[in-house]
């Protein structure tokens, strides 16, 4: 086990390593690298620029420019917003809570009925339920996040007028009961992917379960259909989820970038366009960063939890 | 290089295909699918030229015109431009833009991967590392922060997603290559001498067709996709270019008044990414029963 985690953890340190080459190749694309906010405001002639350039030692070659930014960045210095100076830490900090709060509440509604849904495909296998549950789950996976938001607001804000059109809360009224009430159609929406991946894989893990020896021998022991159900299959079939939760991560960060941009919610995706749409570069790279790592984090601890939670795989580790 | 032991170990590819195509006709869905993209690809590449609206034509006096009322039979958008004039125009665009992206994907990955697989070592360790650190990048932000850095244009849009997206697809061509190139066709060619890159191509891809043809059938639905994302939040293709995505760009602030300016589009979309994920279930199913998972 130890030897498992000790593994994993230099894997993933060695996985940043990459990701951060791969951002600071990036961040150098951009028209007139790191300079490129001087560059675009044009009262700065060439001059300027270059003498600037010497200053913040861009004329240094490359990799020790690289290594320069990843220690500053190890440090927690990512830079400051072009927009109001703020660092960029400090400003994904202000908005990570509410698209956290969005991604955990769809994740929990996506995981309920998407366990529900697979369970039932896999008991009653090929059965009309089935059937729908398949399709259904496919049709999810290839609707645009964006256009399924479009038509939620539609037909519950425009139409029944059932529920806000956007934003996290009523202004002045910060109420529990007015946050759920903003909460839902965003949270229904950024759910749906997720709830198809959800029941896919939920019903192929429980179908790899039903098979095996200690449920036929459950069965033959006179244990109650039931229980079986719950204590021997689901039980069993619910830990893979922990790595598929881990794997789904990305799709759900894009996700609720799209899902924040339709319902006009303040988290890390919206201010992520915003900043595009500035070209405050900071921020746009900073967040890049931020997701990437919070990915990687994200699959190392599914990884590490899965191992906690499966005592089987703890004896001969990978 | 036809010697007896690659024959042999090839599958036998006319008998194949046609129990394959018999499998894959069994999907209805699939069958579905392809019928779907085989109507809208026609009516994308002719329904422009039957139409009495051109896709630019503004006509003001027609703005807002409701679906299924006047001459205009999906209705107009806030310029009077016909509705379905821009959604087969768009559908030209959209659709070209997946094959194209995905084609380019299929390169990269296919390259990664029987590099990787074939070589392993250090080589390949480095690159299925790189595989795994692109991943980490959620599709979305790492598609719009480039896309702020390069231009508009459609052809870098595509490039933009190709190279967001072969990374499964190295994934999956490095797994098969790894397991085939301990195969004894494979041994038996290099010990007769074969350079490298004919082992690679002659010998190893053609066997690992399958999961490559389905992983190219879900990468189109996957590109149709990033197109639309990134052209309705504004960074893909530019109007007056019309795309899927960015007919929907606007649709938002006329979702009250005109909503047939949000459902018609969205609506392309979905059945054009639906109809290709069915075929690539098919697909998988018909070309190797194995793959199914279930």
């Amino acid at each position: 086990m130890g030897g498992y985690v000790g593994k994993r953890l230099l894997q993933a340190a060695g996985l940043l390593l990459i990701v951060s080459v791969i951002g600071f190749a990036i961040l150098h694309m951009a028209p007139g690298g790191p300079l490129s906010q001087f560059a675009a405001g044009g009262d700065m002639t060439q001059e300027d620029l270059d003498r600037l350039a010497e200053q913040l030692g861009l004329n240094r070659p490359l990799p020790v420019q690289y290594v320069d930014w990843l220690w500053r960045m190890l440090r927690g210095d990512w830079g400051a917003s072009y927009r109001d100076g703020q660092p960029v830490l400090s400003v994904i900090g202000s908005h990570i809570g509410a698209t956290l709060e969005l991604m955990l509440t769809s994740t929990l509604l996506a995981m309920i009925i998407g366990a529900w849904v697979g369970i039932l495909g896999a008991i009653r296998r090929y059965s009309l339920f089935d059937a729908l549950a398949t399709i259904g789950a496919m049709v999810a996976l290839s609707i645009p996040t964006f256009w399924f938001g479009l038509v939620v607001i539609y037909v519950f804000s425009v139409g029944l007028g059932w529920l806000p059109a956007g934003n996290r809360y009523t202004i002045g009224d910060e109420s529990l009961a007015d946050r759920i009430h903003h909460l839902i159609g965003p949270c229904i929406v950024l759910a749906l992917v997720s709830t198809a991946v959800w029941s896919r894989y939920m019903r192929s893990s429980m179908l790899d379960v039903i098979h095996q020896d200690y449920i036929r021998t459950a069965r033959s022991k006179g244990i109650p259909e039931r229980r079986i159900l719950i204590h021997h299959s689901v039980r069993n079939a619910l830990l893979p989820m922990i790595t598929i939760t881990g794997l789904h991560l990305p799709t759900l960060l894009s996700g609720a970038l799209v899902t924040e941009t339709v319902f006009t919610w303040p988290g890390m995706g919206r201010l992520f366009l915003d900043s595009i749409s500035y070209r405050d570069y900071p921020v746009v790279m900073g967040i890049l960063m931020f997701t990437a790592v919070l990915v990687l984090l994200g699959s190392l601890l599914a990884d590490l939890l899965y191992h906690v939670a499966d005592p089987r795989l703890g004896a001969h580790g990978a | 290089m036809s010697t007896a032991a690659a024959d042999a170990a090839l599958p036998r590819p006319a008998r194949r295909r046609d129990s394959a195509l018999r499998r894959f006709m069994r999907h209805r869905l699939a069958v579905f699918g392809t019928v779907v993209i085989g109507l809208l690809a026609l009516a994308c590449a002719v329904g422009p030229y039957l139409l009495p609206f051109s896709d630019t034509e503004i006509d003001i006096m027609q703005r807002f015109a409701p679906p299924f009322s006047g001459a205009h039979l999906l209705g107009t958008d806030p310029l009077g431009r016909d509705i379905l004039a821009r959604i087969l125009m768009a559908g030209r665009i959209s659709l070209s833009v997946g094959f194209a992206a995905m084609a380019i994907s299929m390169v990269i990955g296919i390259a990664v991967g029987l590099v990787a697989g074939y070589y392993g070592g250090w080589l390949g360790t480095v690159l299925m590392r790189f595989v795994d650190a692109m991943l980490c990048f959620p599709s979305i932000f790492l598609l719009l922060a480039v896309s702020s850095l390069i231009g508009p244009a459609v052809g870098s849009i595509i490039l933009l997603i190709a190279v967001t997206s072969w990374m499964e697809v190295a994934r999956i061509v490095e797994a098969q290559i790894r397991a085939l190139k301990a195969r004894d066709f494979a041994v038996a060619a290099e010990a007769l001498g074969a350079s490298d890159a004919r082992v690679m191509t002659r010998e190893l891809l053609p066997n690992a067709i399958a999961p490559i043809v389905v992983a190219a059938t879900l990468n189109v639905a996957h590109a149709i996709l990033a197109e639309s994302y990134i052209s309705f939040l504004g960074y893909g293709i530019q109007p007056p270019t019309p795309s899927w995505g960015n007919m929907l760009d606007n649709a938002q602030s006329y979702l009250t008044s005109a909503p047939w300016l949000a459902i018609f589009p969205g609506a392309a979309i979905t059945l054009a990414v639906t109809s290709f994920n069915f075929i690539g279930d098919g697909l998988r199913d018909a070309l190797d029963p194995r793959m199914g998972g279930r």
